[in-house]
């Protein structure tokens, strides 16, 4: 398929506006004219090869003002015809004549106009990351509001806290960079001097440093989507909308990839990969979770078992869904519904026992891990220590609980003190059966 | 920009001044100015627009008609001012550049 449009980084910043030039100059010479041009990245269409100059002017006016079009009509009388403006606001002009004067002649005019310009840009960006540090610090609620959304702890918050400082990493790192530039362009211009140049390393570091954060973010996205599908955190209804804006832009990447309207687009590549990492990683391991089924406890089921261990002990028994979706069935057996639980005594014996049927081992890992965080919230030298049993997960927590999980399934028996190693046949029987 | 800050006008601005003793728009403005400096002085689009916006701000030049999206401009009487006491200045400045090559040059006579 004809490549029609194309993305690239941008080697050069606004503060080198002839280098910026002479690279647009040496794109259409290779046949490939700016459509819309960034602060990192240009967007390129394919015409035939040509010779033509452009100009990098920091006239500032508004779009579709009276002011712009009046330029813009002296500028085609001078033999520049506008390109395009990008999207820091500055105006790209383009001339087929060799000898046409430069649209700037005036040094203190056009360093005037460029300390304006400039500032602004860097006020924005200022802000942003700014506005992005009073996050964290005013808890606006990031974590909370995502919490809200996914109903647990996700690691997609530690995902945006990390995106977050990347973010801010670049923003200061490159505002930093681009003030230094700023400066020396500024001195360059008011004496009259063409602005200093970028040597080739400096403009293949910048590449290489955009390509590196971008990878660190999509790695980073990947990562925590993927743990918190593994460990049970998103919940369905979450990894459905998820879902339907992640197949909506693979369907309309795919779409513009038939009509070939985006060419090799970095948008175009970043939603194909967005959308193959969706399918791989959403649909194998979370697809499960929207065919999942009730899990009902039958009469063979530990919790029966466990009467045995509680012979005057009433069995409660509770569920859980997130929109139709059953998360689990919760069996619990205590001595009576009337008394705390944690105060149920059986010959000498505090005790009290719990079953979980999840309807994936997702969750259940999630309700292991939410019982051991519960106790360690509360007391925080609580030790946790790993069982050797024949089972997937079995943990004693201090002096108090053992916890086994076995696919789905967990159990759970409120030791009061005693020896762990006095209940594992039980225990281990409850599994057996909780797994039939 | 004040009136001090004009008292000393750049080689653009001069030029404008000059070219705008007739009613002109920029384009028109700036072929005039390279064909009386013989291509010597040449205003670009950019320099051009910024100078009639300020000069216009300033109530130097004042626009007179509209050619389409051609605004023309013509001198207003402060902007006469501003020229006839530049061209005094620059005047005043050769006559003193042309008295100390006088008193430089040696006395032949002598």
């Amino acid at each position: 398929m004809k490549q029609r449009e194309r993305w690239r980084w941008l080697p050069y910043r606004v503060t080198e506006p002839g280098q910026l030039a002479r690279y647009f100059e040496e794109q259409a010479a290779l046949g490939w004219l700016p459509v819309r041009v960034g602060r990192y990245a240009a967007r390129f269409r394919k015409k035939s090869p040509r010779r033509l100059r452009f100009c990098v002017d920091f006239a500032a006016f508004l779009p579709d003002s009276d002011q712009m079009a009046e330029y813009r009509a002296l500028c085609a009388d001078a033999g520049w015809r506008y390109r395009l403006r990008a999207r820091d606001g500055w105006l790209l002009f383009q001339s087929r004549d060799p000898e046409a004067v430069p649209l700037q002649t005036d040094p203190a005019l056009e360093a005037k106009s460029f300390r304006s310009f400039y500032w602004g840009v860097f006020w924005n960006r200022l802000n942003l990351a700014l506005i992005a540090c009073l996050f964290p610090l005013m808890n606006l609620g990031i974590a909370d509001n995502l919490r809200f959304v996914t109903g647990w702890n996700t690691m997609a918050e530690f995902f945006l806290a990390f995106l977050l400082l990347l973010f801010l990493l670049f923003s200061l790192g490159s505002a930093a960079a681009g003030l230094g530039g700023y400066f020396r362009c500024r001195k360059a211009m008011k004496a009259g001097n063409a602005p200093p140049e970028a040597p080739p390393s400096a403009a293949a570091r910048r590449i290489r440093v955009r390509k590196i954060f971008l990878w660190t973010g999509g790695i980073a996205l990947a990562g925590a989507l993927g743990y918190d599908i593994w460990a049970g955190n998103i919940r369905p209804e979450w990894e459905n909308i998820a879902a339907v804006c992640l197949g909506a832009a693979m369907l309309l990447a795919g779409w513009l990839w038939v009509s070939d309207r985006w060419g090799e687009g970095l948008l175009r590549k970043f939603l194909l990969w967005a959308g193959a990492l969706f399918a791989a990683v959403g649909v194998f391991l979370s697809y499960p979770l929207y065919r999942m089924e009730s899990a009902v406890f039958t009469a063979e089921d530990p919790v029966v078992l466990a009467a045995r261990l509680l012979p005057e002990g009433q069995i409660n028994a509770s569920s859980c869904e997130y929109g139709h979706t059953p998360l689990y069935e919760r069996w619990e057996v205590d001595q009576s519904a009337s008394v705390p639980v944690s105060e149920n005594v059986y010959d000498g014996i505090t005790v009290h026992y719990e079953a979980w049927r999840a309807a994936s081992p997702a969750i259940a890992r999630r309700i292991l891990r939410e019982e051991t965080e519960s106790y360690q919230s509360i007391f925080h030298e609580m030790p946790i220590t790993p069982l050797d049993w024949p089972v997937e997960e079995a943990v004693q927590i201090g002096t108090v609980e053992i916890i086994l999980r076995d696919g789905g399934n967990v159990a759970a028996l409120f030791l009061g003190g005693d020896d762990p190693e006095q209940y594992r046949a039980v225990m281990l029987e409850a599994m057996e059966k909780l797994a039939r | 920009m004040s009136r001090e800050q004009l008292q000393n006008l750049t080689e653009p601005m001069y030029y404008l001044l000059l070219a705008m003793t007739e009613p002109r728009h920029g384009y028109d403005a700036m072929q005039y100015i390279r064909r009386i400096t013989g291509g010597r002085v040449r205003i670009g689009a950019g320099t051009m627009y910024t100078l009639l916006a300020r000069f216009e701000k300033e109530h130097i030049l004042v626009q007179t008609a509209e050619e389409g999206r051609r605004k023309i401009y013509a001198l207003t009487d402060k902007g006469r001012d501003l020229l006839e006491g530049e061209i005094t200045r620059l005047r005043r400045m050769l006559e003193d550049a042309d008295a100390v090559k006088k008193e430089a040059e040696p006395d032949e006579t002598a």
